[in-house]
């Protein structure tokens, strides 16, 4: 008896094998293209749901992003204020102030107002810690301010050649001379509480919602192997695509 | 053939090594840029409180919310010179507004931050807010025509133009 396949047996077979094949494949993707349909239209109207001015805090993502909070580089404390230097990024009392600087010199708490000082620009700020002007001493300045102290409700200023004086709205700055009769502000360690919340408070704001999306789209999240996943997935949509137009050319003929 | 080769090579790597004609950067010191705007002498430096209904037409005007509690202005008889940040995209735009007799004097961009859209630093569009004033809601009394591809940037400067307007009436009106 002979078993071997007839030839129509055989292509017959191969039909079935590639129909099952197409819809194995097909339901195996179907995970992945409505995941890539909802963040494509998530990233696709990313300005409208304002998804770069949302940030996720979970824990577990921010390691995944690897966003290590760095050691302070200065903090200052006067009258129940603190001042901190995460990196570049400004940090009052906890909070993230918005403010960019690299470096910070001195706090000087004036009653309404907090000055913070940098290199060359002061931030002030109310007693409540919102922002109220950053002040660019630049040009006004012979070097880079070393020392940041008070005197009364005035703020005062030390470069390495001279001292200034501001004007009881800290709004200007004028030559002064009496340095011995300054509270100078001094660098001392926040405490464990305190690092606590700035650790907190910098990472609350590492990954906006629309970058989350971008890399979930791209695969970049899944580290390396994440964008040969996709591109494997785009393949296999374009497989599928032109394997549905065959088995869809071949029932056609059929009929 | 060997020589218009090498013409060709040397042309490209030139222009591989001349980089952008323009780009970001602190284009203006303030002090140069007041000296500018006030060549008889600078005025002493002033400052305005942001609240209330200044604040909510300020805000209203730019969109969102004012970073910031006080401005700094310089002013002398009939002459206002405004130094304001606005972000473009996302990074702020240093504009200088200079006003007399509640028309824009000048507008200069003394620091552009981001990778494009610098081309509003150019007289070819920021002349076009000379003589400008506030109309009808506070809108400029004049079409500014845009730059491709620094459309953010267009606005922002319009925005702060118009900001700069508001502001000065206000202390006019004030004093």
């Amino acid at each position: 008896m002979n078993t071997s396949p007839t030839p129509t047996n055989g292509k017959s077979r191969g039909r079935r094998w590639f129909r099952r094949g197409h819809r194995w494949v097909g339901l195996s993707l179907v995970a992945f293209v409505i995941y890539l349909s909802v963040s494509g239209i998530a990233l696709n109207h990313s300005g409208d749901l304002e998804l770069e001015r949302r940030y996720l805090d979970w824990p577990w993502l921010l390691d995944a992003y690897g966003l290590e909070v760095p050691t302070p580089s200065a903090s200052f404390a006067d009258s129940g204020h603190r001042a901190t230097l995460l990196g570049e990024r400004l940090f009052l009392d906890g909070r993230d102030t918005g403010q960019r600087e690299a470096a910070l010199n001195g706090i000087a708490a004036l009653g309404p107002l907090v000055l913070v000082a940098g290199k060359q620009s002061v931030f002030l700020f109310t007693d409540g810690g919102e922002f109220v002007e950053a002040i660019d001493l630049g040009a006004r300045l012979t070097g880079p301010i070393e020392r940041v102290g008070r005197t009364g409700d005035r703020a005062v200023l030390q470069t390495a050649s001279e001292s200034l004086q501001s004007d009881p709205d800290v709004a200007l700055f004028e030559p002064w001379d009496n340095v011995s009769g300054a509270h100078w502000s001094v660098s001392t360690p926040p405490d464990a509480a305190e690092i606590a919340a700035l650790e907190s408070a910098w990472r609350g704001r590492g990954v906006t919602v629309e970058r989350l999306l971008l890399d979930l789209h791209s695969g970049r999240i899944f580290s390396a192997a994440g964008p040969l996943l996709m591109d494997l997935v785009a393949a296999l949509l374009i497989l599928l695509s032109v394997s549905g137009i065959i088995l869809s050319r071949v029932r056609n003929r059929r009929k | 053939m060997h020589q218009r080769i090498a013409v060709l090579l040397l042309f490209v790597a030139g222009l591989a090594l001349a980089g952008p004609v323009g780009e970001a950067g602190r284009y203006i010191e303030t002090e140069e840029y007041l000296d500018s705007a006030f060549p008889a002498g600078v005025p002493a430096t002033q400052t305005l409180w942001l609240k209330g209904d200044l604040r909510a037409d300020v805000e209203r005007l730019l969109g969102h919310r004012f970073s910031g509690l006080r401005v700094r202005y310089w002013m002398d008889e009939s002459r206002s010179a405004w130094i304001l940040n606005e972000i473009g995209k996302e990074l702020p735009i240093t504009i200088g507004v200079a006003i007399s007799s509640g028309a824009i004097a000048s507008v200069d961009v003394l620091e552009f931050r981001e990778s494009r859209g610098w081309e509003v630093r150019y007289p070819f569009f920021t002349d076009q807010f000379v003589d400008a004033r506030l109309g009808p809601n506070d809108k400029l009394d004049r079409r500014i025509d845009g730059i491709t591809g620094a459309t953010m940037s267009v606005d922002a400067v319009t925005r702060v133009a118009q900001v700069a307007l508001l502001l000065h009436e206000h202390v006019t009106n004030a004093n």
